[in-house]
């Protein structure tokens, strides 16, 4: 395969170029007739700054609340020793795979109770625990490969045991915080059920709803939601050119081990 | 997680306690007694109050959104109500025979069982092939990875309403183009027509998560033995004997895994229907999640419950079998 030709290379360019089509025709389409007046247009008038806003604000929480829930958990578990340890580790285990569909129902029962239907709090806190297993599978994994050494000497020294771990083996599992942090936007920017059933105030919708109440208002503008679509997706492009490998590497952890 | 080990290596070696680092190294070389001793020792502060106060957060969070609703949704599987009686009371299995016996829930597993058909082995196919023929350095082969790559972290929604403009039916450029160079005849109603609705979905799932597949073999591919390839290579095999016969065999965990995420995505497949098909034609596209969305919407909250726990049984087989792969790995 290494010998493989430039042949074979320039084939698969050429597919490459087929493949990408589809996003070179949204970005043509988004500047038709008015050309980058149609960006500023959804922005100022369809207040699709007011969207971006929800979404940041749901996602950045999310994945804040992930790191911090998930990377003391998984410290606990790797390290400290108490009673029920492996099987409630088990048990959140158990949830890594489990699809939203299976517990719909009872969620929006839960958002009722609790009133928190239109409420930021009312997606991050299911975005949070639909990613926590996964996280802490990962995240354990990284405390698990740093010597017990490393505690035992700061305990010993006189460290409490929180200081031990916020000063000495947190940052060291700064590698995989960024792949489980990315891992963890990418699902929360993206997620679409929950903030359709969820999120139907129009002043609490977050970016995944609005291009549908896009359609209706702008009737069949389609450049104009394809301006909306491509804002849309600009953070999640941009940082994917920022930290490319990063994101190859954090979607598919855990795949093969 | 290597470079997290190198990182704590080097700070194992760093100076933190001077002679009492020393100390705890040698104890740590010492014999099997003066290990355990040494155990005994740390209990106090191992088995404080540390380990279950920091596990709290997650117990709640798991417990309040995950465990409970898992169970809660079982047992309204078993609750029905009707447009006469909204109230939901008993009704046994009557949901579950409503999704084996009506038109709706049948053609929903059985065409998250299609969609899986007509995804996984293509995705894998052409994932191993980008894989291989982007192999090794330079920065061509690099920018291909990451275009080829993009669609994977693309939103589905924003996917979704990009394909369904290129695929509709009048104007759509896809038909557009079909009829310009004279294959008038080809030119479809994709996305409205009861045999083509499903099959086309699941060609953007294609599109989408290609890439996917491609970075896992891409990781397997970069620990597999350069000596064999040489040696298959020197045997005169030719490029495809190589791959078929060397290289795909020696990619089997990538296999596995791509199998089952493939079949596990599957089962959570909704964006892309939703958005290109609603389901429809005639529920010719349904799929579980979107015929749950619907039922839930419309009141039936005991039918939505049922299918959820179908999806939920089958997730759980799967999960199983990904974690046997795993072995003890969550044992230490």
């Amino acid at each position: 395969m290494r010998r493989s030709g430039s042949l074979g290379l320039v084939i698969v360019a050429a597919i490459t170029v087929l493949w990408m089509l589809p996003l070179y025709r949204i970005l043509s389409v988004s500047l038709e007739d008015g050309g980058l007046s149609n960006y500023t247009e959804v922005l100022a008038k369809e207040g699709l700054g007011r969207y971006i806003l929800n979404s940041a604000v749901v996602t950045s929480s999310t994945v804040l609340l992930v790191l911090a829930i998930a990377s003391v958990a998984a410290f606990a578990f790797s390290k400290l020793r108490f009673r029920g340890r492996k099987i409630v580790y088990a048990l959140i285990l158990s949830g890594m795979m489990i699809p939203v569909a299976a517990i719909l129902v009872p969620l929006t029962d839960i958002q009722r109770t609790l009133g928190w239907q239109n409420t930021y709090q009312g997606l991050i806190a299911p975005y949070a625990a639909l990613a926590l297993p996964f996280a802490l599978v990962l995240l354990r994994n990284s405390y698990d490969s740093l010597p017990d050494q490393l505690l035992e000497a700061a305990v010993v020294d006189g460290a409490g045991v929180w200081r031990a771990f916020y000063r000495i083996l947190l940052p060291l599992t700064a590698p995989t915080l960024v792949m489980v942090g990315i891992w963890t936007f990418l699902n929360s920017w993206n997620e679409f059920l929950l903030a359709l059933l969820f999120m139907t105030s129009t002043d609490m919708r977050t970016i995944t709803v609005v291009p549908a109440s896009f359609q209706l208002s702008f009737f069949v503008d389609v450049p104009k939601i394809f301006a909306a679509l491509v804002l849309i997706q600009l953070p999640v492009v941009v940082l994917y050119a920022a930290l490319q490998r990063k994101f190859q590497r954090g979607l598919t952890a855990g795949a093969i081990k | 997680m290597s470079q997290a080990e190198q990182a704590a290596g080097r700070a194992a070696h760093e100076p933190t306690g001077g002679p009492q680092e020393r100390k705890t190294s040698r104890g740590r070389s010492g014999a099997g007694t003066g290990l355990r001793a040494r155990r005994a020792g740390e209990a106090s502060w191992r088995r404080g109050m540390w380990g279950p106060l920091l596990v709290a957060p997650a117990v709640v969070l798991f417990v309040g959104y995950i465990a409970w609703p898992v169970v809660s949704n079982l047992g309204t599987s078993f609750l029905g109500n009707s447009e006469a009686d909204p109230t939901l009371r008993f009704v046994g299995f009557d949901n579950f025979m409503w999704i084996g016996t009506t038109r709706p829930g049948q053609l929903a597993f059985r065409n998250v069982a299609l969609f899986a058909v007509m995804t996984i082995p293509v995705q894998m196919i052409l994932g191993l092939y980008f894989a291989v023929a982007l192999s090794g350095r330079g920065w061509v082969k690099g920018l291909l990875r990451t275009l080829l790559f993009l669609p994977v972290v693309l939103t589905p929604v924003v996917i979704g309403y990009l394909f369904a403009d290129l695929l509709e039916t009048s104007n759509g450029p896809v038909n557009e183009a079909l009829r310009a160079v004279g294959l008038d005849w080809l030119a479809q109603p994709w996305l409205a027509d009861p045999m083509l609705a499903l099959p086309v979905v699941a060609a953007v799932n294609v599109w989408m998560w290609t890439g996917f597949s491609m970075a896992i073999y891409q990781a397997a591919l970069t620990s597999l033995d350069d000596e064999v390839l040489e040696a298959a290579a020197l045997d005169g095999a030719s490029h495809w004997q190589t791959l078929w016969r060397v290289i795909a065999p020696m990619l089997r965990p990538a296999h596995y895994a791509l199998l089952i995420l493939g079949v596990i995505a599957t089962l959570k497949v909704f964006d892309l229907v939703y958005v290109l098909t609603g389901g429809g034609p005639d529920s010719a596209s349904e799929v579980p999640t979107s015929l749950l969305l619907k039922s839930l919407l419309a009141g039936h909250e005991g039918r939505a419950a049922a299918l959820g726990t179908v999806v939920f049984l089958l997730a759980m087989l799967l999960t199983i079998a990904q974690l046997r792969r795993y072995g003890k790995g969550d044992d230490q």
